[in-house]
């Protein structure tokens, strides 16, 4: 198993435990701070997607952040 | 180098709801007069310095690109937005010492321009939002044309979204060599679903995980790009199909009223043998009375090459290569700093501005830096 599929796997099953361990209800008046907008994973839409433009083209790989995925455009 | 894969997608907003979207009330009907709308212009300007890649080939490259969004609730619960994009590309690459009789007429590397239109529209409602989109893109030797369509489910208790995106391109190719020579054109067809829950953990903790996967058909090498032996320069050749595969996850904390963090990562997996591991850590901090808002960011990028790649080929060669730098073994490190000046206004509305600045830095000795400014006006 390559470092990356390793990685990959730690990643999953780490996400798998925070969120076994972390979910409990949140009711609406809990709620004031996650709706600031700087509790958006992507709170400024098209730049993120700018960034993402740039970015993707430089990496091999594509989605998940900002969700900027293939085609579209002249290269691979 | 790959200098117009400036991929222009339209859902409107991100895979997931914002926050504020999935937590708020929903609001009371409002006159056609009172819906929101806001118009954003961002503008960027990208160098890169060739310190590296392919030793025969000079990769310095600069792309200019604009963008303007105008977004306008129309219904009480829907929104239409339309966007328009221009690039301009100048590369070092258009005049390669190594072949004095090429006369410069590859697609993406000098191709020197690229525009765009698009439109879509959301839907927002109790439970379920949905939304769907258009565009169409031209530059040299190369037109697209896409669609998306994509569905959010709030569960009850508004803590967690489940979301699905399915984004189409057909595209078509116009095959010009790295010598001139002119092939026809191909087809490139691009498929891609993305799976998305988001929840929420505690009053100051929300967590994403996405799974997207792309299935690609069709010429997908870069039509311009060339490989290396001792005596000779030879065309690059990819498989007609390529699998990928990407599972993300973030982490957002809120550390008090002014500032907020995230971590996320990604795993990225594809059928060419390319493999990747990238953490991206960004904290968010409102300053003077919430009119500055600073957000530095780092990024770290591990990529294992596509098994075609060779930095140097010899003959015979294989039937797939490649000396792309961006398939190849890195690892890069970006730093960014991004201010917003917030409650401004224009001409009595309105707006906001950002300036960004990013340094992006590999290995391999491709290395770029490039700033975007941008402008939001809400009526």
């Amino acid at each position: 198993m390559r470092i990356s599929q390793r990685c990959g796997c730690i990643l999953l099953a780490g996400f798998i435990g925070l969120l076994a361990g972390g979910c409990t209800p949140v009711r609406v008046n809990q709620k004031q701070r996650l709706a600031d907008p700087i509790m958006a994973f992507d709170h400024d839409h098209l730049h993120s997607e700018m960034m993402g433009h740039i970015i993707t083209p430089r990496e091999g790989a594509i989605g998940g952040f900002s969700s900027v995925g293939a085609g579209g455009c002249g290269c691979n | 180098m790959q200098l117009s894969r400036f991929v222009w997608i339209f859902p409107l907003s991100g895979l997931l709801p914002a926050a504020d979207q999935q937590l708020e009330v929903q609001p009371l009907p409002l006159a056609d007069s009172d819906r929101p709308g806001d118009l954003t212009l961002k503008l960027s300007a990208y160098n890169q310095q060739d310190n590296g890649g392919i030793e025969q080939v000079d990769e310095d490259a600069s792309v200019f690109e604009a963008v303007i969004l105008a977004r306008k609730q129309i219904t009480d619960t829907g929104t239409l937005s339309l966007r328009a994009l221009g690039d301009v590309v100048s590369a070092a690459s258009i005049e390669r010492a190594h072949n004095a009789d090429w006369q410069a007429q590859q697609g993406g590397a000098s191709g020197n321009y690229r525009v765009g239109l698009g439109g879509g529209w959301s839907e927002q409602g109790d439970q379920v939002d949905w939304r769907i989109g258009v565009q169409f893109a031209a530059e040299y030797a190369y037109l697209s044309s896409g669609a998306n369509a994509g569905v959010t489910w709030n569960l009850p208790g508004r803590n967690t979204a489940l979301s699905a995106d399915l984004q189409v391109f057909m595209d078509t190719v116009d095959l010009i060599r790295f010598n001139g020579d002119e092939e026809g054109s191909e087809a490139r067809d691009t498929y891609t679903l993305d799976l998305g829950w988001q929840q929420v953990l505690t009053p100051y903790d929300l967590l994403s995980l996405s799974l997207s996967h792309t299935e690609q058909s069709g010429f997908l090498a870069t039509s311009y790009n060339s490989v290396f032996t001792p005596t000779s320069e030879y065309s690059e050749e990819l498989p007609d199909s390529r699998s990928r595969t990407a599972l993300t996850t973030r982490w957002r904390h809120s550390f008090g009223t002014d500032s907020a963090g995230e971590i996320g990562a990604r795993y990225y997996t594809d059928d060419w043998g390319l493999s990747a591991v990238t953490l991206d850590v960004r904290y968010s901090h409102y300053l003077l009375g919430r009119r500055l808002l600073l957000e530095p960011t780092y990024r770290l990028h591990v990529q294992q090459a596509a098994k075609y790649y060779r930095e140097s080929f010899i003959e015979p060669l294989s039937e797939y290569r490649t000396s792309d730098p961006d398939l190849g073994d890195f690892i890069g490190h970006m730093v960014g700093l991004k201010a917003g000046f917030l409650g401004g206004s224009l001409f009595g509305y309105k707006a906001d501005w950002d300036v960004s600045l990013f340094a992006y830095d590999r290995d391999n000795g491709l290395s770029a830096f490039w700033v975007i400014i941008g402008q939001r006006v809400e009526f």
